[in-house]
């Protein structure tokens, strides 16, 4: 199964890198993502809850491996993600690359196979709910950039970025990774 | 005077039961203490299984066990080849991987069980499932039957050099020859592909161990209780006779639940025995989708060679079949669509070649039609295509070249699968032709009604399509028929019945003998306990052979009854006559003796047995057919295909049927109209989707669509009869032959309700989605 | 351990009353907990409407229902429906059960062959024939279009609803 799409955010290319690396910022941009954590150089491991159709709440674990990194505008993600509903594996390459002054494209192409259950039950609405709910977590995440665009600091608001997390270029790269392979999840799983 | 039974519209015996719910099917059964497993089954159609740990899952509440593969130790068997190809053919090459009880070294379907969980109830089984860990490496799939057999292709079975199976080759005369004198030779693929048997009832098995007194009751929803039993006991090393298989009341079987030793069917009863309790396994409707067996994807080149008039000089033809993961069914399917495909017609020359190839795809067997529906589909599709190519009426196309009625026994000179020369009996097909053309009105439609609603642009067309059923295959079926002292007679039989009606037809065959009425007689099918030799229903036999068997056996009850009503009336045994439950004088009525009374005189309390004769009025009688029984048929239907949508409304289908002698004729249309409603699902509706990772992607009934009742049409019917000359009650098989000619009768209707210039339809099933794509393509290229 | 809920149902006019888990399916309890094996399971997704019981009159799918929904209602199922008077018992000829008139049409036009499918589809056209007591064919088809039968190609269960509507105008 193949999926390619893009996604321009409307923020310089600084500023979606900052966001994308803040854990607590996916965490709530992502609905049904429970954990996402570094479990090595260049490897990442998230967990996730997700259902669509009859497939309700099936929890998946997620193993991510960079590759071919070409930061700060590409990389390539090596997808394992397994759970008792079925797995996905396969592999997606992802570029930023600045549409304009205050403009950032997304764009990802993915090549993955979907196994067990999710794919036996759940294909006829993979599509359609899954870029429905993938484009909502990637709103979410651009409105979020709009408020820090506008300098807002309500408290409610998504934390803004720490230096802690600024000072390192592989982590933010990692994290974003995570987060569109979390997104090409999301699009194929719920 | 008695009272005709057989050939009768008798309603069936088993309605009451079945319609208050009373009706023991295998999930009813339920037993003291008895523990429920669940499979934990492969995401992956081929990897290779790096570790299995169950641990977690013995964690769980109410777990009692789990298995894995190691844990079978030397249980742990590749299942039976249960069709070796037949010997008799000479251009054959074989070799058969079997399925295993639980995946050990690596996984070859999507579905294949990796580990069996027992537990106090299903839920909790289930829900250990979740804590099983299974470490693969993927393989590739194997999904493309073509690309299956390329060098590069990942090699399922490594115990061979590629994933060929089968290559067979079967011929008769020179087709050469006979293409170089055609005034016409027509050429194409074909592609007939996947779809399930689907029956209301999923697989089920319980299994009983009784340490006590080394009994093991199974029951199982098979179609072959007798092999099963064989089987499992020689499998679990416990004498025959301490085996019980019972295939109750089954939901519908359509053949996948044929002998087959499924994983679940011999797990079960070890599982049983390790435990020492009952346990129980019911398929679920997801887990059947890939754990029972399926048809039919194959893809032919076929040619057919005519001369000017129409008549047929010969066929070539060279196929790909689609074995699956594992091919313990041989080559029956394979070879039933090579000799099927010959149909009602004169072919004097033919070549036809298959291979059979090994897929990561669930295991093929035969569902309802068993590879003949692929080989009519070719044959009809190149009579349509050469009839068109000739300006002649596909009618007489089929008139021109339909064996005659004085050409019986007709020699095709090729081995069908019952290792037998391809004989068909008997057989009058003319008439079957005439008189579906007259019911469904077929000059009537071409010449008015077409052309008036074409003009009132609608697309509605019509299709006739003729078809042969090799029927009643041996090896034997036997039955036993006894009289109680009460008058009530007992038949047993050892064939399973998944509703075609057997305890009422055998009741006639058996009541008419003996001149009782029918609910006196009681008939047990599908139990070991109480018949033990046979095989199973399969390839539309269960009427033909065990019908003859129950008759034989009757005919053996009579002749003692009455030999001793003659001995007890002072009567000669010409003078008897039986009718009304008694045994009697001609023309006296009052000398009669109840068939009751006779049983019990039959079976003394005091005096002697006379030497060299048997107590009580019981005989076993066996019934083998040389070879099987060729029926035929005609189906016509007229349908209107919505050109924007591509949906397509069956207005009209008729269907005349040559099944020989007809025991039931109600129960004969019924499966008739059956068939033809499975046939019409894998015409439009039912197509099993695989993707290139070997998925199934419409694995649930609600996107793998079934008819319904607003999708079937009402068939009209009728009969023809030619009773079939091997066997004494002249009966053939009926049970698949509605389905398997409705492939090529949809194709032929749409291509005349549409007649878009190069639209052909080469495959089946359509979905509207692909008849959309070549009805545009087709529309394009004008 | 999930926590078990006490519920009381009426069954065919009896009352039982069970402890049991909040995700057991009706159509789990009415099979293995009453052993009321009339009720068929057929695909756990709601789609052939084997399961299909009255819940308080109405037909619903007995695996898309918990049990837990199912207290303090009535649940019909297949072996509620046949008479039980005296009057009927009278009329039973031999050893078969006594039918309801919708079983017997069922019977006299060979509407079934497995059997596994019929339970379901009496308990769906039982209340559409009081709804409908004189239904054209294209309204029984339709109405039985929710509920699959793989044996029959449906042609003669329309017939025997047309004989049930028949008899019962009579």
């Amino acid at each position: 199964m193949e999926i390619e799409s893009e996604f321009q955010f409307e923020g310089a290319r600084e500023m979606v890198w900052e966001l994308l690396h803040d854990p607590d910022v996916l965490a709530k941009a992502l609905p049904g993502a429970e954990r996402l954590e570094l479990a090595g150089e260049d490897e990442y491991v998230g967990e996730l809850r997700a259902g669509v159709g009859p497939v309700t709440a099936a929890r998946f674990e997620v193993k991510v491996r960079l590759t071919d990194q070409q930061p700060p505008a590409a990389f390539t993600m090596i997808v394992d993600g397994r759970g008792t509903a079925g797995f996905v594996e396969g592999s997606a390459r992802v570029n930023l690359d600045e549409a304009g002054p205050d403009a950032t494209l997304m764009r990802y192409r993915a090549e993955l196979q979907i196994g067990g259950r999710i794919a036996g039950v759940g294909q006829r609405l993979l599509d359609s709910v899954g870029r429905s709910m993938a484009r909502q977590s990637l709103e979410d995440l651009n409105s979020h950039i709009q408020s820090l665009r506008g300098g807002e600091t309500d408290a409610g608001a998504l934390p803004a970025t720490s230096s802690e997390t600024s000072s390192s270029l592989t982590r933010p790269v990692i994290i974003s990774a995570a987060v569109v392979i979390v997104i090409i999840l999301l699009a194929m799983l719920l | 005077m008695t009272t005709r039974l057989f050939g009768t519209d008798c309603p069936r015996r088993e309605d009451p039961r079945l319609l208050t719910g009373q009706a023991l099917f295998v999930d009813d059964v339920h037993l003291e203490g008895m523990l429920h497993v669940a499979f934990l089954r492969s995401d992956y159609a081929h990897a290779r299984l790096v570790n299995v740990d169950v641990s977690g899952a013995l964690e769980v509440d109410g777990v009692v066990a789990a298995y894995t593969a190691a844990d079978l130790g030397e249980y742990w068997q590749p299942g039976p080849l249960l069709v070796s190809p037949p010997p008799t053919i000479e251009k054959l090459t074989f070799r058969h991987a079997t399925q295993v009880p639980l995946a050990r070294d690596k996984v070859c379907h999507v579905g294949e069980p990796i580990a069996a969980v027992v537990a106090h109830s299903r839920y909790q089984a289930e829900d250990a499932l979740a804590r099983i860990r299974v470490d693969v490496e993927p393989l590739g799939a194997v999904v493309d039957i073509e690309a299956a057999l390329q060098p590069d292709a990942p090699l399922i079975h490594e115990q061979f050099d590629s994933n060929q199976a089968s290559h067979v080759i079967q011929e008769k005369g020179d087709y050469d020859a006979a293409c170089a004198r055609a005034a016409l030779t027509v050429q194409r693929r074909f592609r007939f592909d996947r779809g399930a048997s689907a029956p209301m009832e999923n697989r089920g098995v319980v299994a009983s161990w009784d340490a006590k007194c080394g009994e093991l009751t199974v029951w199982d929803t098979t179609q072959a209780p007798i092999p099963i039993r064989n089987g499992l006991a020689h499998m679990l090393g416990i004498p025959e006779s301490q085996v019980r298989v019972i295939a109750p009341f089954i939901g519908g079987g359509f053949g996948p639940k044929i002998m087959m030793f499924y994983p679940e069917e011999v797990l079960l009863p070890w599982i049983s025995m390790q435990l020492g309790w009952p346990v129980k396994w019911i398929e679920d409707r997801h887990e059947s989708f890939f754990a029972t067996t399926q048809e039919r994807l194959q893809i032919h080149d076929a040619e057919l060679s005519l001369d000017a008039e129409g008549r047929i000089l010969g066929v070539k033809d060279s196929f790909l079949y689609d074995a699956g993961a594992y091919n313990p069914y041989g080559l029956t399917l394979p070879i039933n669509a090579q000799c099927t495909l010959l149909g009602p017609y004169d072919v004097p020359a033919y070549y036809s070649e298959f291979r059979a190839v090994f897929t990561t795809k669930p295991i093929v067997t035969p569902v309802r039609g068993a590879g003949r529906n692929p080989g009519v589909f070719v044959m009809e599709r190149l009579l349509d295509l050469a009839a068109r190519e000739l300006g002649m009426d596909r009618t007489e196309i089929r008139r021109r070249n339909f064996l005659p009625p004085d050409a019986f026994p007709h020699d095709h000179e090729i081995i069908y699968q019952d290792f037998a020369p391809l004989v068909y009996d008997s057989g009058n097909y003319l008439p079957s032709l005439e008189k579906a053309a007259k019911m469904i009105g077929y000059d009537r439609f071409l010449a008015e009604d077409q052309p008036r609603l074409r003009a009132e642009g609608r697309h509605v067309g019509i299709g006739i399509v003729a078809y042969v059923e090799g029927t009643g295959i041996g090896p034997y079926e036997g039955a036993r028929v006894s009289i109680e002292p009460s008058g009530r007679v007992n038949v047993a039989t050892g064939v399973g019945t998944q509703g075609q009606g057997h305890f009422t037809s055998f009741a006639q065959i058996v009541a008419e003998q003996l001149g009782v009425e029918l609910p006196d007689v009681e008939v047990i099918t599908g139990d070991t306990g109480k018949f033990h030799w046979g095989t199973g229903t399969f390839a539309s036999r269960g009427a033909v052979v065990a019908g003859n068997a129950c008759h034989a056996a009757a005919v053996k009850v009579r002749e003692k009854v009455i030999e001793l009503a003659a001995r007890s009336l002072d009567s000669s045994e010409q003078e008897i006559e039986l009718a009304e439950g008694s045994a009697r004088v001609k023309g006296s009525p009052d000398r009669a003796l109840t068939l009751g009374d006779l049983a019990t005189r039959a079976n003394p309390l005091r005096g002697a047995v006379t030497p060299g004769t048997e107590p009580g009025l019981e005989a076993t009688a066996y019934f083998g057919p040389e070879r099987g029984s060729t029926a035929n048929g005609v189906h016509a239907m007229i349908l209107e295909v919505d050109p924007e949508t591509a949906m397509v409304d069956v207005q009209r289908y008729v269907v005349v049927h040559d099944c020989g002698v007809v025991i039931n004729p109600t129960i004969v249309r019924g499966q008739i109209v059956g068939g033809v409603a499975h046939g019409i699902g894998g015409c439009f509706y039912e197509q099993l989707v695989f993707d290139s990772g070997g998925q199934l992607l419409n694995a649930s009934f609600m996107d793998y669509l079934l008819p319904t009742a607003t999708d079937v049409p009402n068939v009209e019917t009728d009969h023809v009869e030619t009773p079939s000359p091997y066997n004494p009650l002249g009966i053939k098989g009926a049970g698949e032959a509605g389905a398997i000619p409705t492939g090529a009768l949809f194709a032929q209707a749409l291509e005349d309700a549409l007649q878009i210039p190069g639209l052909e339809v080469l495959e089946m099933p359509l979905s509207p989605n692909r008849l959309f794509e070549l009805m545009r393509d087709a529309r394009s290229d004008e | 351990m999930p926590e078990r809920l006490a519920i009381s149902v009426s069954v065919n006019g009896e009352r039982f009353e069970r402890t049991v888990e909040p995700r057991l399916l009706l159509s789990d309890f009415l099979r293995h907990e009453l052993e009321l094996t009339g009720t068929h399971v057929g695909c756990e997704h709601g789609v052939c409407g084997a399961c299909t019981v009255l819940l308080d009159g109405d037909p619903v799918r007995s695996c898309l229902v918990f049990a837990v929904q199912a207290d303090g209602h009535q649940v019909t199922t297949v072996e509620g429906l046949a008479p039980t008077d005296a009057a009927a018992l009278e009329r039973v000829d031999g050893h078969d059960p006594p039918l309801h008139p919708l079983q017997e049409a069922f019977r006299d036009r060979h509407a079934l062959q497995c059997g596994f499918c019929t339970p379901g589809i009496l308990l769906t056209m039982i209340p559409f024939l009081e709804e409908n007591p004189v239904p054209s064919e294209q309204e029984i088809r339709e109405a039985l279009s929710g509920n699959l039968c793989r044996c029959t190609g449906y042609q003669n269960i329309v017939e025997a609803v047309q004989l049930a509507a028949e008899r019962r105008g009579q």
